[in-house]
């Protein structure tokens, strides 16, 4: 069905049972009508820069919209419930791009509604029934997953809290990623307490990068790595008017207290800017535009770039907009910015697809990639493990 | 486990409280949710974000995941202060017929007023002088041998991190006039004076009424209607200071916890009497002419005046207690005191300041110099303010109030079902802060040049307090050196007005 048809049959279906009528409804409508204004402020707009950055804003409402609202997208009766395998079914019908980021609010609606029910949950994602699921959904199912955590527990915990109450959730919430995350997958669990905390708890930001540290330095870099994906989507940074140049790059630079938080932070960014405009690449050159000298301080653009490309070949079927993003020349003539476009983006992008995504893949390690670090150095010690393990079979196992 | 979600618990909850629950209940959390951003020690870009993400979220979730308030709710009460009462630490020496309800509410936080206490006191030991993460001119007094300087910092209480406010205040008291060749003797004099003034009188005598007008007391009361148009003069009391009355003590030997007698309240004990026959003692001060001012719109817009609790409980302890005779080369004697204060149980309009601190302590210190001269020194340390004011906001309670109230009491019993629905709105933000909510909104909507160019923070209403203590401070210290130079020989008991033996100072 054609979309115009489709929105018209889902207003009429909303109507029927009042659903458009009550505030969730309306915020619904509200996000829907902001969409279509963007998309008409995008046509009509002067400037190359313009269309680029109301284009960005459909995309991202888009975004929050298919996650807040996965259960009216996939018309989840209300007060019923339906195996995972077949929201997961519904899902992907949704086609690539839409898929991917209501597979994430699948993750947190199941997730959220079981703990609702059921009490704390126990292999949500690990268990039989689970191992039927499909791989691409598993990236986006563990983030949402992980956001539904983030978000309990850390309603539990306020700045006057005891320490120990503090690293009491924090323990908790990491016990739940082990207890529900699929092997390989936990890093995207756990990153999405930065997210919940920078956007919803912005007050315990500090205190649990503090609380963090005494439990492992690789919690703190998913952790501002998550925060880099929230400053991404922040309210603030949402309207196009703060866009071009994009104030969140200066915020991933501010906001984190250390070196190591602000390589995370910025590749988090990176990562979800790139993710959201996958169909878009010359929002990705836009940002280069602006920033290209801010981000190629260090590697946290094309680690970002690289990340992103690689949880979206994990995450869908069709590639075709990675194929276009990965064919992509930048429309500028600024012979500095096509050289940043090719050295920090399109090779990194494409030596991660040929290259690293086939070895984490291989080895279930793609959860690394929500954190910054060196890839190809991740990628040498895996093989070298590999061909120890094959030496010595009987020490590795 | 299984691959699906269950049903269970949704079947109880009816039709209509879910509908009421969708088209006001959501809002309203939403709302709530959004608005205690604006309670948080946050810069306001992160506090906008915060609000409109939580905002956004709670609209849009799915019903069936509302019940996210129940985390949220504990986002006030998620933590036991210190000064909170301690679970169990109900005091079991009490006895019930000598005490009431208020008065077990009381007790039961001393402990836990003075172990905050003491850690807040250790902790300016090893702060002060130059240790402090900020420190800051507060008052200049002119053409006066004083100093001080204000404080912003954090302790931790108790595994809790505590951003703590503070001042200390140093200031010339007295020195005595008397011939180069009697300097020693007339010392010695002094530091005897002091110290019995200090430790048995100064909280008998620190507070004072102001002079009033004289009123003629043969003169008939007027009718009301007639008292706005009469000119002539009123009673009109004017207290300055501190008046302290004692309360409740514990004995050192048998850890018995007794109530002072009625009428001996005013006559605080001798302080050198605590750690030998007390282990510790309440009193209640009465701070006058104690407000906070808030003038949103500059200094000459209209003002908001909190006049701030005027009584507060506070715990005395050895540990407060200074009595040193020559000690030091430098310094005769050294007396002073000094008190934790004690929570009030009971939540007021007013959020912060007296009564309300979450932990605070005060110390005054006299020192007497070898030349005879009496110096004092001032010490406040008190929790920074999470919120200034309590206003209630339980659309809830109100809407089933005012229905009760024109339906004779139908309401509740026709919609009781649907009212716990409305229960699950988060407990935790029942109350606004319309004082800090001012200052986040103001500095959200001009990107904090309001804090940088018209000082509307919350750093600086943290600045105006201390000032304000200050002040207090430096007025009772002041007026109290006329009570101390009224008295000739402070160690003759026998010869000293009634008023000063029993504390009846004002």
């Amino acid at each position: 069905m054609h979309r115009p048809q489709r929105a018209m049959v889902d207003r009429t279906f909303d109507a029927i049972t009042l659903d458009a009528f009550t505030p969730r409804g309306m915020m619904r409508m509200a996000l829907n009508v902001m969409q279509q204004s963007a998309e008409t402020f995008r046509v009509l707009m002067p400037g190359q820069d313009s269309r680029v950055v109301w284009q960005e804003f459909r995309n991202k409402l888009q975004a929050f919209d298919l996650f807040e609202h996965v259960d009216s997208e996939l018309r989840l009766p209300s007060g019923t419930s339906l195996p995972l395998t077949e929201l997961i079914e519904r899902t992907s019908a949704l086609g690539a791009y839409r898929a991917v980021w209501a597979m994430e609010g699948v993750g947190h609606y199941y997730a959220e509604t079981f703990y609702s029910r059921n009490g704390v949950p126990q292999n949500l994602l690990r268990s039989e029934n689970a191992s039927a699921l499909p791989a691409i959904s598993m990236t986006a199912l563990h983030a949402g997953m992980g956001l539904a955590f983030a978000n309990r527990l850390l309603g539990t915990v306020n700045p006057q809290s005891p320490a120990s109450e503090i690293q009491r959730a924090l323990e908790q919430f990491i016990a739940l990623c082990q207890d529900n995350s699929r092997r390989g997958y936990i890093g995207a669990t756990y990153e999405s307490l930065g997210l919940v905390a920078r956007n919803l708890y912005p007050q315990m930001v500090q205190i649990i990068d503090r609380q963090l540290s005494e439990i492992s330095d690789l919690l703190v870099d998913y952790f501002w790595h998550g925060v880099g994906r929230a400053i991404y989507f922040a309210p603030t940074n949402f309207l196009p008017f703060n866009n071009a140049p994009w104030r969140g790059v200066e915020m991933s630079r501010r906001e984190p207290a250390n070196e190591s938080g602000r390589l995370n932070a910025l590749a988090g960014l990176v990562w979800a800017a790139m993710l959201v405009n996958i169909r878009q690449p010359e929002i990705v050159e836009t940002l280069l535009k602006h920033h290209g000298n801010e981000l190629i301080q260090s590697d946290s653009l094309s680690n970002g770039a690289s990340s992103a490309v690689m949880i979206w070949r994990d995450s869908t079927i069709d590639d075709s907009y990675l194929d276009a993003f990965c064919q992509y020349q930048p429309k500028s003539s600024d012979a500095g910015l096509i050289d940043l476009w090719t050295n920090q983006v399109l090779r990194p992008c494409q030596d991660a697809l040929q290259h690293i995504y086939p070895v984490l893949k291989e080895h279930d390690y793609l959860g690394e990639t929500f954190r910054y670090q060196s890839l190809p150095e991740l990628v040498a010690r895996l093989k070298r493990e590999s061909v120890e393990a094959r030496r010595h079979p009987v020490l590795s196992g | 486990m299984s691959g699906s979600v269950g049903l269970g618990k949704e079947a109880g909850v009816s039709e209509m409280g879910q509908l009421l629950d969708e088209m006001i209940g959501r809002p309203l959390r939403a709302f709530f949710l959004g608005m205690e951003m604006f309670n948080q020690r946050v810069d306001s870009t992160r506090a906008i974000d915060g609000m409109f993400s939580r905002v956004a979220h709670a609209l849009s979730q799915p019903r069936s995941r509302n019940d996210r308030s129940e985390a949220t709710s504990n986002l006030s009460q998620g933590s036991r202060m210190n000064n909170e009462p301690a679970t169990g630490a109900r005091i079991n020496q009490l006895n019930s017929a000598v005490f009431t309800d208020k008065d077990r509410l009381l007790l039961d936080r001393v402990e836990n007023a003075l172990a905050d206490g003491r850690a807040l006191k250790r902790w300016w030991d090893q702060t002060y002088p130059n240790g402090f993460a900020e420190k800051f001119e507060l008052e200049r007094v002119f053409n006066r041998p004083d100093s001080s300087f204000g404080f912003f910092d954090q302790v931790t209480l108790d595994d809790v991190v505590l951003p703590v406010m503070g001042n200390f205040q140093e200031m010339f008291y007295d020195q005595p006039r008397t011939p180069a060749s009697l300097n020693r003797e007339a010392a010695l004099w002094m530091r005897d004076q002091t110290r019995e003034f200090v430790l048995r009188y100064f909280m008998r005598v620190s507070a004072f009424r102001q002079p009033e007008v004289y009123v003629e007391s043969e003169r008939r009361n007027l009718p009301s209607y007639l008292k706005s148009l009469s000119w002539c003069n009123e009673p009109d009391i004017l207290r300055q200071g501190f008046g302290f009355t004692q309360h409740y003590y514990k004995l050192r030997d048998t850890g018995q916890i007794g109530k002072f007698p009625a009428g001996s309240e005013s006559a605080i004990v001798d302080l050198r009497e605590i750690g030998r026959k007390y282990e510790w003692i309440v009193v209640k001060v009465r701070i006058f002419d104690f407000s906070f001012r808030f003038r949103p719109f500059g200094s000459n817009g209209p003002e908001l005046s909190f006049p701030l609790t005027e009584e507060s409980y506070l715990v005395l302890s050895r540990d407060f207690i200074l009595d040193e005779d020559e000690t030091s080369p430098d310094y005769l004697g050294r007396y002073g005191l000094g008190y934790s204060f004690i929570r009030d149980p009971a939540q007021g309009l007013i959020g912060y300041g007296p009564g309300q601190f979450r932990a605070a302590i005060e110390i005054i210190n006299f020192e007497v110099q070898k030349s005879g001269e009496i110096r004092v020194s001032m010490i406040f340390v008190a929790d920074r303010p999470e919120r200034i004011t309590n206003i209630s906001l339980n659309p809830v309670d109100w809407s089933f109030r005012l229905a009760d109230l024109f339906s004779f009491g139908m309401a509740s019993r026709l919609f009781g079902p649907v009212r716990n629905s409305f229960e699950r709105i988060p407990t935790g933000l029942d109350s606004i802060d319309p004082v800090y909510g001012f200052i986040s909104l103001v500095n959200a909507l001009t990107a904090d040049h309001a804090t940088r160019q018209l000082c509307i923070s919350r750093e600086q209403l943290e600045k105006d307090f201390l000032a304000q203590h200050f002040i207090q401070h430096y007025a009772t210290i002041v007026g109290s050196l006329l009570t101390w130079r009224q008295i000739p020989d402070w160690l003759d008991s026998n010869a000293l007005p009634e008023w000063v033996a029993r504390g009846r100072s004002s």
